[in-house]
């Protein structure tokens, strides 16, 4: 099963897609947003100098965080229970986490615009070593992250250093845009995030594994991030204190391709990416799938928690947790 | 058609015990599209495939590498009956 | 629990403790026995801590199991002894046994599913009776938080799972069920539930046991033969479930086999109305619910003689219940999920995490629909959460069920969560058909696709001539 045969699914059974209703809006401020950011931000990124650039992406934090301010107390709370951390603390990260998420939308602008040195400095690499270690071994790579504010801009660092980076990522219009979005921004926004995006792998495809496994073949470099609730392979996991559903298909590819997982982070660090790189899992080797993946997969969410814990406020999904 | 029968018979044994599926050669009769007797998820086809490929010895090209492939049934068949690059 | 058997041994040596067939067996009796196959499982390997699987029938043997265990410190994992190879190499999946004790026409089963010949104990009741020199019990004091024994749970929340028991746990939950139970030396309880099953283990071994009872066994529940254990042995007691008294009042017994019950109580499922009043009409005696889990052990039984629907008693002594909406507890009155904190719950399910992964609070959310009344009584509807999680989606069972019940052919169906060769949970369909009629899987999922989302339809199906349910009440599991 797909993640569009789910999507489909819950539309037919009137399942919400995520928490929220399935009834969209007619207006969202998501719409008034994406309108923005769509057209008269991407032609003024186009054309404004360096310097007012900056100046915009200050100005718009106060407003930004004004208008995520639900968010960020609903995001600060689940800080403090899941990192875990001091209601101070937590507050203190639940801003840097919007700042995290504006940052990303003026590093995706600025590229998307053609004018990648107006967003983050170069990135900080580490790791990189195993990633050649890996794919020396000649049958891919796959790499996993959790969803990250700066993972887009790592794969975009890494594919200008001459790697071959596919990612798997749902296709789907969020459902925090409302039906004038759905309709009037929907096909901009979806050219959007392909253009701003490596080349991408949809996981509505119905052909998604056996394409992952021919690029695998071919020795690229496919990325994935199985920490999205929605997927036909999730299991129910402890997950920062509390328990959310992880998607076990990448330990289900590695056992059956038999490549490397190897954990990728990505966080900006102010105007920095960092990327990190770590030595593949090591894999508990198990008889039969099953068995296989009640051994790997606590390997597995013990580092995709790492990673959160490890740079709180690069997670996008606290709000989702 | 000798040939026919003796290669659904290895992929049923694919099948069964590669995926635990539990499907007879009864199920098979008359169906052209396995996924009218057995939805496979995603995973589920990939495991197929690489058990096919283990099976006959082969390795499916990257344009046969679609779900279709692997539910037309027929052409399944036909074409593990008689696969393009035969065990060395 | 050794202790106090030894106690109760001292005391009344000649006391029964248990009848099978034509012969008694006292409690020294027993005790000499459990010890006896106390030192072979020495002499195989088990140890304190060890795990010691029994694929026994409810028999003398399974309970001189459960004994030398105990007194031993190793776990009992008591098998459902009519278990096949998948089922087998599930357990082993998840516990590599010290020791398997089981019949000798059985060991092959377990040394097909890959169990050393060297770890079998075939179980040879002759030689336990004859062993000398003799092997007594030592009643060393295992802690409260001791694990006694691994049971595993029938998965009405999905796939099964093993909870494992303490020696406090047990023990003090048979002492709270005593007490409102009238369970006292001297009464004779007819164990007709297998030991494999929480309920047969707590109720119909441990909790008779524990205080001085006796046990008159049934190996096997049938109708007949149990009114006849009934009568012959004057039972007075009877722990079982509404399937076993469903088959008694359907074998029309006659009221006088059945004379010396004071007091029967029922588990595993709920008690038709129509059954209880059907068993007061005929022999004057009240069945009373009992609710539980293998996880909880006993929180509720009924006092009364009569009960509101859906009533199943008050709270043990040493139980507490609430009643949770999403993560607050709800007043009196109100329905949300029952769950249940004491020194009976369980601590955990081996092999998975240390701690229950559904707890509030220290209260263990059952999965089960309720309510308090006033009076502290507590009230079953339903079940919270029925639902089939596939890959985040829930599948309601009843509805496929549904639709795979209107498909002309189809008699029967139940629809349940079965566990792939991946681990995932998928839906899983059991069919019987009417008599003479064929039909495919490719007709079933046809049909289902033609009513249903993708999701929804069957990844197994099952072809039965009809669906069972075992004395327990439970519908036992498919195993692929």
């Amino acid at each position: 099963m797909t993640s569009r045969e789910i999507s489909l699914a819950r539309q037919q059974t009137g399942e919400p897609l995520f928490l929220r209703s399935p009834v969209r809006p007619w207006f969202a401020v998501k719409d008034l947003m994406w309108l923005a950011y769509l057209y008269p931000l991407r032609w003024l990124a186009r054309v404004c100098s360096d310097r007012f650039w900056f100046g915009l992406q200050r100005l718009a934090d106060p407003l930004y965080r004004w208008i995520h301010r639900e968010p960020i107390r609903a995001a600060a709370r689940r800080m403090a229970a899941g990192v875990p951390a001091s209601p101070e603390a937590a507050a203190a990260l639940a801003k840097l986490y919007i700042r995290n998420a504006l940052q990303r939308g003026f590093d995706d602008l600025a590229f998307g615009c053609g004018r990648p040195d107006a967003g983050s400095h170069p990135p900080l690499i580490t790791g990189l070593e195993h990633l050649e270690r890996a794919a020396q071994l000649g049958r891919g790579v796959v790499t996993f992250s959790v969803h990250s504010f700066a993972t887009r801009s790592a794969h975009r660092a890494l594919r200008s250093m001459g790697y071959p980076v596919v990612v798997v990522r749902a296709r789907t219009i969020p459902v925090s845009f409302g039906r004038f979005g759905q309709w009037a921004l929907g096909g901009a926004y979806t050219r959007c995030l392909q253009n701003l995006a490596v080349e991408s792998i949809s996981n509505d495809d119905p052909n998604v594994t056996l394409e992952i496994a021919r690029r695998l073949r071919a020795g690229w470099l496919v990325h994935i991030a199985p920490d999205s609730r929605v997927s036909a392979t999730s299991h129910l996991v402890p997950f920062l204190g509390t328990e959310r559903r992880i998607s076990s298909g990448i330990l289900d590819i590695a056992r059956i391709c038999r490549c490397p997982l190897l954990p990728l982070s990505a966080a900006y660090d102010g105007p920095r990416l960092r990327i990190g790189l770590l030595p593949p899992l090591e894999l508990h080797p198990a008889p039969g799938a099953e068995a296989h993946t009640r051994a790997n997969l606590p390997l597995l969410s013990a580092e995709l928690e790492r990673q959160i814990r490890a740079n709180p406020a690069q997670w996008e999904m606290w709000v989702d947790l | 058609m000798a040939a026919s029968t003796q290669t659904t018979s290895r992929i049923l044994r694919v099948l069964n015990d590669g995926l635990g599926a539990n499907v007879t050669d009864e199920d098979l009769r008359g169906v052209s599209r396995l996924d009218d007797i057995l939805p496979l998820d995603s995973i589920a086809v990939l495991e197929f495939a690489i058990a096919l490929e283990s099976e006959f010895g082969i390795q499916f090209a990257g344009e046969q590498m679609k779900r279709e492939f692997f539910n037309d049934f027929a052409s399944l068949t036909k074409f593990l009956d008689a696969p393009p690059n035969p065990p060395q | 629990m050794i202790r106090r058997l030894l106690e109760i041994a001292r005391r009344g040596p000649s006391n029964p403790a248990i009848i099978t067939g034509d012969s008694t067996y006292s409690y020294p009796q027993l005790l000499s026995i459990a010890g006896n196959l106390q030192r072979q499982l020495r002499l195989q390997g088990a140890q304190p801590g060890s795990v010691v699987a029994t694929a026994l029938p409810i028999g003398l043997e399974a309970i001189a199991a459960f004994l030398a265990c105990a007194d031993l410190g190793a776990v009992f994992l008591p098998v459902n002894p009519s278990w096949r190879g998948a089922e087998i190499k599930w357990i082993l999946d998840r516990i590599q046994p010290a020791v398997v004790l089981t019949s000798p026409d059985h060991a092959a089963l377990w040394t097909n599913s890959g169990v050393s010949p060297d770890r079998l104990l075939p179980l040879d009741l002759e030689a336990l009776l004859n062993n000398a020199p003799p092997a007594p019990l030592t009643g060393h004091p295992w802690p409260d938080d001791h694990p006694v024994v691994h049971l595993m749970s029938s998965g009405s929340t999905g796939r099964p799972k093993i909870v494992s028991r303490t020696n406090g746990g047990l023990l003090q939950a048979a002492d709270a069920v005593a007490s409102v139970t009238g369970m006292v030396p001297g009464r004779r309880v007819l164990a007709s539930v297998p030991f494999h099953h929480g309920h047969g283990l707590s109720n119909n071994l441990v909790l008779p046991l524990s205080v001085g009872a006796t046990l008159v066994l049934l190996p096997r529940f049938e109708p007949l033969l149990a009114a006849k254990a009934i009568e012959q042995h004057a039972v007075d007691l009877l722990w079982s479930s509404p399937v076993a008294y469903g088959l008694l009042a359907d074998a029309e017994v006659p009221a006088s086999a059945l004379a010396s019950l004071r007091s029967c109580f029922t588990g595993s499922a709920a008690l038709p109305r129509k059954l209880a009043e059907a068993w007061k009409d005929r022999y004057g005696i009240t069945i009373r619910n009992i609710y539980g889990s293998v996880e909880t052990g006993i929180a509720a039984i009924q006092r009364e003689d009569s009960v509101p629907a859906y009533c199943v008693g008050s709270l043990v002594p040493g139980i507490e219940a609430v009643i949770l909406d999403r993560d607050a507890a709800l007043p009196a009155g109100e329905s949300g999920e029952v769950a249940i904190k004491g020194a009976s719950v369980a601590a955990g399910y081996v092999g998975e995490s240390e701690l229950f992964p559904r707890l509030w609070n220290g209260f263990l959310r059952t999965g089960d629909l309720g309510r308090l009344d006033e009076q502290g009584r507590l009230y079953i509807l339903g079940r919270v959460v029925p639902w089939i999680n596939i890959g985040g989606l829930k599948v309601d069972p009843a509805e496929v069920q549904r639709v795979i019940a209107s498909l002309d052919g189809v008699r029967e169906c139940s629809v349940e969560a079965e566990t792939n060769p991946r681990g995932l949970d998928v839906v899983a369909a059991t069919i019987a058909l009417e008599p003479g009629l064929t039909l495919s899987r490719a007709n079933i999922i046809g049909h289902c696709r033609a009513h249903m989302a993708e999701y929804k339809i069957p990844r197994v199906i099952k072809f039965i001539s009809e669906l069972t349910t075992d004395v327990s009440g439970k519908r036992p599991k498919p195993w692929s």
